[in-house]
């Protein structure tokens, strides 16, 4: 059960701070935003476009 | 999980989900070219084009900007002015025919802030980002069609929960990713889990947001009766008394009145001029919205009173949460606070999200198809 919600919840706590970050600050925070919410994308392109 | 309980769960997901998909495609499909809009309209030259003048040209007194948006539209009264976005030389006037108006209507004049020169129109109304802005904010159905697609909006949020629920008993036996590609339906089953359980924090954000974006115009009329109830019961905070002589008295006019603002609240910038009687000042002050000079506080404006005769200039206390709240659903609605990589990304997002919305639709076909073939004779039957 543990693992099922390891990764969901890394990839969620990421995209948090990536969505707040850009909020409060500019230049590290837009960064961070990048960061954050670019792994979503990436971890589904990743196991998406697989062979 | 008992059968029950994941019974439950899915007849929740399932509904919640069927009722809202067609408007949720909707959205994400007009959503996606509104993240880029500033871009698209900077492309189709839907800007305004601003005059070359000496840099540091002074500007000419507001009353001269207002007076120029009359003449442009002669049968109509001014609303409000906003500042330019990145265009520090233009106010764009917002014009009706009444202070009370719902506003659908109103018509706009951009005026140069230099020479009182009017530099046309924005076209608002027309062109393909028009319909997209409209079928995206109210169906062409003003408020009952914002709080409709905000209706939706929470079924999609009932929606994301329930599926979060069903994603545990779905993926127990598989590691993290799995994608089966050997058939088609278990294919589209493992991406619809993989993508929507990735994609949750930001499908959540923005659909929350959404929601409450819907409640825009509720929100600022309750903000509304609240500033004026505060300055009926003598419980506003003076920031400049009526005979304070930090700027010039007041004479009726806006400049003198935006004059006394800028005294009273120095350091800030007037971000948009609400004249008396709008949904955003009362009806005997123009309000005037600041912005300060930090990322967040130059998305939380700060809303000053100033009164059209006496020249008083009040803030009727703090901002209420509410409207906090509904300040910072806007950029987390519209992913426009971190440069074009941050509006990629939420174009890649909203893109994901098509691709959970149709695979869902999909996955409920088949089922559906599956289960009427299987069981000819349980046609109006609970299956």
């Amino acid at each position: 059960m543990k693992g099922l919600w390891l990764w969901p919840g890394i990839i969620g706590l990421l995209s948090a701070i990536g969505l707040l970050a850009g909020l409060v600050s500019d230049g590290f925070g837009d960064a961070a935003a990048w960061v954050g919410l670019g792994v979503p994308v990436a971890i589904t392109a990743w196991f998406g476009l697989r062979r | 999980m008992s059968p029950t309980s994941l019974r439950r769960w899915s007849w929740t997901h399932k509904w919640s989900s069927l009722v809202c998909t067609v408007f949720m495609l909707l959205l994400c499909i007009t959503g996606l070219p509104l993240i880029f809009s500033h871009e698209i309209d900077h492309l189709t030259g839907n800007e305004v084009e601003m005059p070359q003048l000496p840099a540091d040209t002074p500007h000419v007194s507001l009353d001269r900007i207002v007076a120029a948006a009359e003449a442009h539209h002669p049968d109509l009264v001014p609303l409000y002015l906003f500042a330019g976005d990145d265009e520090p030389d233009l106010w764009t006037v917002k014009m009706d025919t009444r202070v009370d108006t719902d506003e659908r209507q109103a018509r706009f004049a951009y005026v140069d802030a230099r020479s009182g020169d009017i530099l046309g129109e924005p076209n608002f109304g027309e062109g393909f980002m028009s319909v997209m802005y409209r079928l995206h904010v109210d169906l062409y159905a003003g408020l009952p069609g914002k709080l409709f697609l905000g209706a939706m909006g929470i079924l999609l949020l009932v929606a994301l929960v329930s599926g979060v629920v069903l994603y545990a008993p779905f993926m127990r036996k598989l590691d993290f990713g799995t994608v089966r590609r050997q058939r088609r339906h278990t294919r589209w089953l493992d991406l619809h889990n993989l993508i929507g359980i990735v994609t949750l924090v930001w499908a959540l954000v923005v659909g929350f947001t959404g929601v409450v974006n819907t409640w825009a115009d509720l929100i600022l009329q309750a903000w509304q009766r609240d500033q004026v109830a505060v300055l009926q019961s003598g419980g506003a905070q003076t920031l400049l008394a009526a005979d304070s002589r930090l700027a010039a008295p007041a004479d009726g006019s806006l400049q003198a009145a935006l004059d006394r603002v800028m005294a009273a609240a120095p350091g800030m910038k007037a971000d948009m001029i609400a004249f008396p009687g709008t949904l955003r000042a009362t009806p005997e002050h123009f309000a005037v919205m600041l912005l300060g000079d930090t990322p967040l506080t130059s998305r939380m404006t700060r809303a000053v009173l100033v009164d059209r005769d006496s020249g008083e200039v009040l803030e009727a206390a703090g901002r209420p949460w509410y409207v906090t709240a509904f300040m910072l659903s806007e950029p987390l609605h519209f992913g426009d606070y971190g440069g074009m990589p941050l509006k990629i990304l939420w174009g890649l997002l909203d893109l994901l999200t098509i691709l959970v919305l149709g695979s869902g639709l999909y996955l409920w076909w088949k089922k559906r198809s599956a289960n009427a073939a299987t069981q000819p004779f349980a046609s109006g039957v609970r299956t």
